[in-house]
């Protein structure tokens, strides 16, 4: 080190009378840079060889210093001065160098560089090595919103695990494309007593996939210990109506009504009635039983794993009585976002989409590898209708007026548009239009009118402030002055019909709270405790009325079970028609008693029926023969 | 200094015993939780089927008709057996559950702090080298811009251009459905997987890491040892590395520990964009489907496990500053 | 005093090496933060952001709730920035989302700064078996991740902005304490503070009228920051659905848009970039006043000063 150096900067201390700062310490830097360029002048005291990075840190660091203060520079000056080297604080040239600007690589550079390369190489040998995947038959992947937790669908009308488990059961009849009855586990049935017995015959030599027979004792055990008490449909159309269910020989099994019973016929595919395996349920708690996690069923496919990362896989079912599977092997894979969803159909990820987002339709269609199925029927059930329920509890549903009003401020169409993007149809009767034998056409649903709405809210004694709410004046059981705000319960699902009735109902002068609550939460306050004014659900209609539409409309069916009659709607002239549409065998009187149903709740509006929802799926081009119900896959073949 | 090894080991066991009040706090925030939802309790605990009989057996199974201090000590030992509940979404008891997700996040996390850290080292020290040059400027601007993004879109724009666009890396998922590889082949599939979804949670922690390696390389390049090193005349880049960078980088091992929360919640929006089966798209099911059991398990699972990082990082940390642990 | 604030409190701040050299002796707070490339940036993003928020009713002309026209229509001069799926103004959206995005930031900053500050001056004055405690519960709700806790509370008591601001503001404060406490503890036996327990006043005045003002500015770099830390929180919930769908926020927006990135880029485009400017302005702004804290608080330590006050 220079000997010169800290001596000269204690003179300068002393005689300057600086107390040493950090403008020192920058100065000494400085001396140091001096002390490199200086080298060569100040000979021998240096002793070491000059490097051409020191110099140009060095030359760097000396100018850093001197774009400082004036204070700075004196000092330096003075230093520099004191310590032998020539000069001036300016930019310094190392005499006799040869330097030329050669970039040097400083560690941290070097890593900078090596950094991103790497990663770039990895991913570059990553899509080489693609398609080195074992080969081997390739797998069909379905994808799935959710995991479904558990694979049993008899204790449970959770969508998502009808949606993952369906394909490992069957009921006693499966649906074709008209929904027309067919015989699945039951060959032949028949019906007694003006529909009060049904017996059916089992088909013969079925066996569960643990290879045991099944029979009439495994329908039996489903329906009284499992579907009755935990599958909520059930519970509420067979649950009241239901007698017994009686295994009259192994083969033969017959449901006992209290009584007839007609719709019985249109609740008995894996979706509403799937049978379990008795010998591996019997005398457990089906809820809590591990086999749900490893099922056993009679379907199509056979269950092989369920691993942690989430992926389902099933193989098919050689021995199945419908005839074996042309698909050999089924992964079902959760993606929860349904833009990544659709991302890996398109990067030939997956080959099956169970729901497409609206705005993504139009684009895929122009897609040639991907094809569309469209169907009515769902796991959670088929012909639904999305509903607008008003609470009757509530004073202000109770005037007639204010109902009509809000389903005449309600744009049908434009719900079909924004929220369905075109998959559906405006709602015209409270019966789906794909049950044709009891949809009535013609009734005289309100029409979209905002002019006639702002008009009978007006007259209900609701009127308009300058602010363009509503407030009330002279509306019975409302005190005067209180502003008309709703309470809009939704399931998340749901949020788009919430931002879309709310912006209609603004329209009109009406201020709507949308709250989107879960699954069990909506249950609990829509259909327990009844705290809502306005709630919405897809009441899926099946394929008779009495399935689905007649719980939201009797009386006795106000409870707190999930999708009964949410609005509360109770009249004995509804009630005694629905018991005899029940009753009657003949279709034409059937048809009579439901058209007039229709008319009396057009007329009372309990409820708001919106649009009929189509689902569409999607799969990849290289597949086809797909079903419309959960069985999908039983009828598919797919190439390369 | 023959007293070291015994006060080390003194500080060692004073911080794991500051632990302790932590867990029990935490206990205490689930068990609040748990009874403050609406709703009866016993609905939570065993599924919304049962009728009045099998509430009423519940509710003396899990002591729900006693008074509070006693549920919360029937609570606390439940928890301390490792008995989480039982998932009736699942059907297979919640621990379990949880446990199986657990090795994804790991993974997942893991992956992505030490990208984040293999990556700030060297940017940090180029920054803060020349403080305020042309590279300092550019290192910064882009580890705020990182910062100051919503994770969800760097994520769904990475998949359209990566996976999507450009082919690289897969879409979505652990390793590729329906695949039966194992060993090498089945590790090399989920690294193939892993790249993209770690690479985009690390882009989060990047820019910290980033900025708190410059300012420790300033701070340490200002140091009399350093100005002392370069005196006598140590080459540049081994300022840098030996003597600048270890002590410089001690700010950001501590704040490891401190973001390990915010790491987590990035790790579970990553999980759902792109399907990688871990605790945060579990939690997000469980949120669906209000399965009380898993929700609850989780956080606290989640919460011990930043505990246990905050240990470890302290740890760590004193081990490497000898000033702290001879305290 | 190192084993229970540990420096990873402290490695937030960064005072001394910011995006700007240490700045000393400068008249005003203000121009010493605008005397900065950073700050200067900052403080024009931030003045932005909030001149949005204030005058939303004035310049977005549509009630953002309403329909206005086609849906999913690309930006035009009569709707600037697109329109989403059922037909809303996505600028009225962005313009109304501002004010409730930085009302729950502002509102979970002033909790956590309250609750903060509470804790931290308390404990550093005190000391002794408070100030253990007081660590010890502080320490506990560190741990508590918050977002996870967000997510719980939602899935448990249903969304709604009351209930994200009070968990996530009971959640964001012990950096805060720990901080304050720090400074306190150091500020504890300065002259001034001496010099005014001397003179009979009172702890509270003391802690008051001299310690608050000079733990302020430190503190308000970390405030700065969580300012933006909650933006981004909320953003992220809104993409899980859980936001409040009454209250547009950006995280809503973003959220909904999720689905529409490929055919309609304008609804995530937008609300993204109003949060990176946002969170962009606030976090150069607080990197800024940390930088010239740095400067000041070297000044004054060198000058053996009372603490800087800004002037």
């Amino acid at each position: 080190m220079v000997a010169c150096l800290p001596s000269a900067m204690n003179d300068v201390h002393h005689r300057e009378g600086i107390p040493p700062t950090d403008d020192t310490k920058q100065v000494l830097d400085t001396a140091v840079a001096r002390r490199c360029i200086c080298g060569a002048r100040l000979g021998a005291s240096a002793g070491r060889n000059v490097a051409g990075s020191d110099i140009r840190w060095a030359s760097r660091h000396a100018r850093n210093v001197a774009r400082g203060g004036s204070t700075r520079k004196r000092v330096g000056r003075r230093i520099l001065t004191a310590a032998g080297c020539a000069g001036h604080i300016s930019v310094p040239t190392c005499p006799g160098s040869s330097l030329s600007a050669r970039m040097i690589a400083t560690p941290g550079r070097r890593h900078a560089t090596m950094i991103p390369l790497g990663m770039l190489g990895f991913l570059i040998v990553g899509a080489c090595t693609r398609e080195l995947a074992p080969s081997q038959e390739r797998p069909f992947v379905a994808a799935i919103t959710n995991d479904p937790g558990h694979l049993n669908p008899a204790i449970t009308t959770n969508g998502g695990v009808h949606t993952a488990a369906g394909l490992l059961y069957d009921g006693l009849l499966s649906y074709d494309d008209s929904l027309a009855p067919k015989p699945a586990l039951a060959t032949r049935w028949e019906v007694e007593d003006g529909g009060a017995r049904y017996r059916f015959h089992l088909r013969q030599g079925v066996r569960w996939h643990d290879g045991r027979p099944f029979g009439a004792a495994d329908v039996a055990y489903t329906y009284k210990e499992v579907l009755l008490k935990y599958h909520a449909r059930s519970r509420a159309s067979l649950g009241p109506a239901l007698a017994d269910v009686v295994a009259v020989d192994d083969s033969t099994v017959e449901f006992r009504f209290r009584r007839p019973y007609a719709p019985l016929l249109q609740q008995l595919d894996v979706s509403e009635g799937p049978i379990i395996p008795k010998h591996l349920f019997a005398g457990t708690d089906p809820l809590r039983n591990p086999v749900n996690t490893h099922p056993v069923g009679t379907g199509p496919y056979r269950f092989v794993s369920y691993q942690p990362n989430g992926e389902i896989r099933y193989a098919a079912n050689r021995d199945y009585f419908g005839g074996a599977p042309a698909v050999a092997t089924v992964v079902l894979r959760p993606i929860p976002d349904p833009a990544t969803q659709v991302v890996a159909l398109e990067a030939g990820e997956v080959d099956w989409l169970f729901g497409i987002p609206g705005p993504e339709r139009a684009r895929l269609r122009r897609n040639t590898n991907i094809k569309f199925s469209q169907s009515a029927i769902s796991p959670g059930g088929g012909n639904c209708i999305t509903t607008l329920g008003f609470n009757l509890d509530r004073p202000w549903a109770r005037d007639l007026r204010v109902r009509k009003a809000i389903a005449h401020a309600i744009n049908r169409p434009q719900i079909v548009e924004r929220v369905l993007f075109g998959e559906g149809r405006a709602a015209d009767a409270p019966i789906s239009s794909r049950i044709a034998f009891a949809h009535a056409s013609g009734l005289p649903i309100p029409p979209w009118d905002t002019v006639r709405a702002a008009a009978l809210l007006d007259s209900a004694g609701w009127r308009r402030n300058d602010a363009g709410t509503r407030s009330s004046r002279g509306v019975r059981g409302v005190k005067d002055g209180t502003p008309f705000v709703i309470d809009f319960k939704v399931l998340p699902a749901q949020t788009n019909y919430g931002d879309l009735i709310r912006a209609q109902l603004r329209a009109v002068g009406i201020d709507v709270r949308v709250q989107p609550l879960e699954q069990v939460v909506f249950s609990q306050t829509v259909f327990t405790a009844r705290d809502f004014d306005l709630g919405i659900g897809a009441y899926c209609n099946g394929t008779d009325p009495e399935i689905g539409v007649r719980r939201m409309l009797v009386s006795s069916n106000v409870a707190p079970i999930p999708f009964s009659n949410m609005a509360g709607y109770r009249n004995p002239v509804v009630d005694s028609l629905f018991e005899r549409a029940a009753s009657a065998l003949d279709i034409d009187q059937r048809r009579r008693f439901y058209r007039e149903i229709q008319e009396i709740v057009v007329r009372d509006q309990p409820y708001v029926w919106l649009v009929e929802t189509l689902g569409t799926r999607a799969y990849n081009a290289r597949c086809s023969g797909f079903g419309p119900t959960s069985h999908f896959l039983a009828t598919a073949r797919c190439g390369s | 200094m023959d007293g070291e090894p015994a006060r080390s080991g003194r500080f060692v066991s004073r911080r794991l015993l500051q632990v302790v009040p932590t867990v029990v706090g935490i206990l205490l925030v689930n068990f609040l939780l748990l009874h403050l939802a609406p709703g009866d309790p016993v609905i939570a605990i065993a599924g919304e089927h049962g009728d009045a009989a099998y509430y009423a057996a519940m509710r003396q199974r899990f002591g729900l008709d006693r008074p509070l201090p006693e549920q919360l000590a029937t609570y606390a030992a439940r928890m301390a057996s490792g008995d989480l509940g039982f998932s009736y979404v699942h059907g297979r008891s919640a621990g379990a559950v949880i446990a199986e997700r657990i090795p994804a996040t790991l993974l997942l996390t893991g992956s992505a702090m030490l990208i984040a850290i293999a990556g700030a080292i060297p940017l940090g020290a180029i920054a803060g080298r020349r403080p305020h040059g042309a590279r300092d400027v550019s290192i910064s601007v882009l580890a705020l811009g990182l910062y100051s993004t919503p994770v969800f879109w760097v994520a769904q724009l990475a998949i359209l251009l990566f996976a999507l666009r450009l082919g690289l890396v897969p879409v979505q998922g652990m390793a590729a459905a329906g695949s039966d590889a194992t060993g090498f082949a089945h590790a090399w599939d989920v690294v193939r997987h892993l790249v993209l979804p770690a690479l985009v949670l690390a882009s989060q922690e990047l820019a910290t890491l980033i900025r708190l390696t410059r300012s420790g390389v300033i701070d340490e390049m200002a140091r009399d040892h350093v100005r002392t090193a370069r005196a006598k005349g140590v080459g540049e880049r081994a300022v840098l590395v030996r003597h600048a960078l270890p002590r410089a980088l001690l700010p950001a091992i501590t704040v490891i520990g401190a973001r390990a929360g915010h790491l987590l919640a990035g790790a579970a929006v990553v999980e759902i964009v792109f399907g990688w089966p871990g605790t945060g798209r579990l939690l997000v099911a469980a949120l669906q489907t209000r399965d009380t059991p898993v929700l609850l398990g989780l956080f606290l699972v989640i919460s011990l496990g930043v505990v246990l990082v905050n240990i470890a990082t302290d740890l760590a940390y004193a081990v490497v500053d000898p000033r702290i642990r001879l305290r | 005093m190192l084993s229970s604030t540990r420096a990873s409190d402290f490695a937030e701040l960064a005072p001394a090496a910011s995006l700007a050299p240490p700045v000393t002796r400068q008249r005003s707070a203000l121009r010493a933060v605008l005397s900065l490339p950073s700050g200067r940036v900052g403080a024009v993003l931030t003045a932005m952001t909030l001149t949005t928020a204030l005058l939303a009713p004035l310049l977005a002309t549509r009630d953002p709730f309403a329909l206005a026209a086609t849906p999913l229509s690309p930006p035009t001069l009569a709707h600037l920035m697109g329109t989403d799926a059922i037909g809303r103004d996505v600028f009225s959206g962005v313009l109304h989302g501002a004010r409730t995005s930085l009302f729950v930031a502002a509102s979970v900053t002033l909790l956590a700064f309250v609750c903060g500050a509470l804790v931290g001056m308390v404990a550093g004055w005190r000391g002794g078996l408070l100030d253990d405690l007081l660590m010890r519960v502080t320490e506990l709700f560190q741990v508590v991740p918050r977002f996870f806790l967000v997510v719980v509370v939602v899935a448990l008591l249903g969304p709604g902005i009351d209930r994200v601001v009070l968990t996530l503001g009971l959640t964001s404060w012990p950096v805060l304490a720990r901080v304050m406490r720090g400074e306190v503890m150091a500020m504890r036996d300065s002259d001034f503070v001496v010099a005014a327990r001397a003179g009979g006043a009172t702890s509270l005045r003391i802690l008051w009228r001299e310690l608050l003002p000079n733990v302020m500015p430190s503190a308000s770099v970390l405030l700065g920051l969580l300012f933006g830390q909650v933006i981004l929180l909320e953003a992220s919930l809104g993409f899980l659905g859980l936001g409040d769908p009454n209250a547009l926020s950006w995280g809503l927006l973003a959220g909904q848009a999720q689905g529409f990135v490929r055919v309609a880029w304008w609804l995530a485009v937008f609300p993204g970039l109003a949060i990176a400017v946002a969170v962009l302005g606030i976090n150069l702004l607080a990197d800024a006043w940390a930088a010239v804290l740095g400067g000041a608080a070297t000044a004054a330590r060198t000058a053996g000063q009372r603490s800087w006050r800004p002037r």
